[in-house]
């Protein structure tokens, strides 16, 4: 608890610091290109575009409910692919930019904040663009849209105590990383992120209607329900108690092991 | 140009403690001279500077005190002029060793290093403290331990999360049983023997079927329903009324559903495909025939004489 409480300090604290050092390293990433930071809007475009092509075009394929296909999909990878990229950079970047930290003079804790600034703008592009999209279905902005208030902070901070959570596993057991991605591969699919679990005969009822505990799931659907106004977020009932209560739990433990093992990282290295 | 980077950050910090590990042996000439006047400087507003090195002399040079370390043990500690004629000493005296002897000797300061414990370490600090009363002996113990593990989830928290992971566990049981929450906490009992991992009331045919009926075209996965779309397109003008064959549960091979359209009767779909009227009610157990209307879904039992694929034909015909 005093833990967790402490790093949330952490951040505050060192908010700027974490802005700069993302602004820094995709400064640094960019230099090596041609184009520079244009393809930090590019790249998502780009990857929507080839999904636009393949599932709008070629698979022609349907959403759920009658939905407009292609922003259920969009707001689903945005939002999917942002928590994945922040939490496996993020449980990466405890153990390779220790060094960086190890000179300076603020805490490891906000290298995975740092790396999920970085990672924003796609998915700002990737949700944008869905919601874009779903206008041309008909779905206009509503005031479904001020759950974004909600969801957008959620997002950040499961994805933010998560990676936390990671990169303390990953600092101690280094192999973890496979793991972390062959979740990931499965969790893109057992999400719903591309087409939905429902048309599944196999698996049974009773799994399809739980998948709302899946916190993944949660966060898709909650952006879904912003675009097409289809639900307010209380109206989920108790799994947003769930959701919660597994976002107090992972930061607690997530906390707990960072201090644990935050004066002995370079003995792990 | 690290080593130079990382001094520069360290001199803009200001720190009260500088530690220097080989720093300072890489740079060139020039910045070995400014680096040094800087520490210099440094040393003179009173603040404490570590440096390891193994260049006796910059050490002679730079230091007040010297430390010589061994193997992590603390060999000799005091003036540059006490420490330095042993350990050059000691340099010698493992240069006349032969290289058997300098591995042995090397293996050996090794393994001690593996076998050194905490408990060992607690030996010693009482072994040197002069006064053997048991106090000590627990002081030290405690100071031990604590530096041991001084990030242990306190009780509350551990209560905290037992209590959160307790909840959100009954919550997907909850999830995976069709009951809601209240009743589950009213009746736990009977939500353990009888209501977990049961579907909720929405039925999943019911759902399935709608979405057939949505979407008969797009969802193409099995051969009927390919045969359906080829149908579909080869009439055009009546293809939406008929959404047969896309059974939705292998249970019901033989039978084809079948929406009902404005102005039809029970006869006359009977009629239309062959059939009899007692032959679909049986097929139908759960749907009153008094009553149809327009747009219900019913099941059309199929015979053998006519494959599912005729029959769209004939009932648009009609």
């Amino acid at each position: 608890m005093k833990d967790a409480i402490l790093y949330l300090r952490e951040q505050i604290k060192y908010f700027p610091i974490a802005i700069n050092l993302s602004k820094y390293s995709t400064k640094s990433t960019s230099m090596q290109n041609k184009f520079g930071r244009i393809w930090e809007i590019l790249d998502p475009l780009v990857q929507l575009a080839i999904n636009y092509i393949i599932f709008g075009v070629l698979m022609n394929r349907s959403a759920p409910d009658g939905l407009p296909p292609l922003p259920w999909m969009f707001i689903g990878m945005g939002v999917y692919s942002f928590m994945q990229h922040v939490i496996v950079t993020g449980a990466k970047s405890v153990s390779t930019q220790f060094k960086t930290t190890a000179k300076m003079k603020f805490p490891v804790s906000i290298m995975p904040t740092a790396s999920m600034f970085g990672f924003l703008t796609e998915l700002y592009i990737m949700v944008g663009m869905g919601l874009i999209i779903a206008m041309f279905s008909g779905y206009y902005p509503s005031m479904y849209w001020l759950q974004l208030l909600y969801y957008f902070p959620m997002l950040i901070i499961f994805s933010l105590a998560m990676s936390l959570f990671c990169s303390s596993i990953e600092v101690v057991f280094p192999d973890f990383k496979f793991f972390l991605n062959y979740i990931f591969r499965f969790l893109m699919y057992g999400s719903g992120v591309i087409f939905s679990l429902d048309h599944f005969k196999i698996i049974p009822q009773f799994l399809i209607q739980s998948q709302l505990i899946n916190p993944f799931y949660y966060l898709i659907e909650g952006f879904r329900d912003i675009a097409f106004g289809r639900a307010w977020f209380w109206e989920k009932g108790m799994y947003n108690v769930g959701f919660i209560l597994l976002l107090i739990i992972l930061l607690i433990i997530g906390a707990n092991m960072h201090m644990k093992i935050r004066d002995r990282i370079s003995d792990y290295i | 140009m690290k080593a130079k980077l990382g001094f520069s950050i360290m001199a803009h910090q200001d720190p009260d403690i500088m530690i220097i590990d080989e720093g300072l042996s890489v740079g060139d000439k020039t910045f070995v001279d400014k680096s040094k006047k800087k520490m210099f400087e440094f040393r003179d507003q009173g603040k404490t500077i570590l440096m390891v090195s193994h260049d006796m002399r910059t050490v002679k040079e730079w230091s007040d005190r010297v430390i010589w370390l061994n193997y992590g043990e603390v060999k000799a500690y005091g003036t540059p002029e006490e420490v330095i004629p042993e350990y050059e000493k000691f340099v010698r005296w493992f240069k006349s060793l032969s290289k058997k002897e300098q591995e042995a000797y090397k293996q050996e300061q090794r393994q001690a290093q593996f076998d050194y414990s905490v408990e060992e370490l607690k030996k010693e600090i009482i072994s040197k403290s002069s006064s053997k009363s048991r106090r000590v002996n627990r002081e030290v113990t405690q100071s031990l331990k604590k530096k041991k593990d001084n990030h242990k989830l306190s009780f509350f928290s551990k209560i905290v999360v037992a209590l959160c992971m307790l909840v959100f566990l009954w919550i997907t049981l909850v999830s995976l049983s069709n009951t809601t929450l209240k009743k589950s906490v009213q009746h736990p009992v009977k939500f353990f023997s009888q209501n977990l991992f049961k579907a909720k009331e929405v039925s999943r045919e019911d759902k399935q079927t709608s979405k057939t009926t949505e979407s008969t075209i797009t969802t193409s996965s099995s051969s009927e329903n390919e045969e359906a779309i080829s149908q579909s397109t080869s009439q055009p003008s009546t293809s939406e009324s008929v959404t047969s064959t896309s059974e939705s549960e292998p249970g019901t091979a033989e039978e084809t559903t079948y929406v009902i359209q404005a102005g039809e009767s029970l006869g006359s779909i009977a009629e239309s495909k062959g059939l009899t009227v007692d032959a679909i009610q049986a097929v139908n157990p759960g749907i009153d025939f008094d009553v149809i209307r327009p747009g219900q879904t019913i099941n059309l039992p199929t015979t053998a004489a006519d494959a599912t694929t005729e029959q769209p034909d004939e009932g648009v015909i009609q």
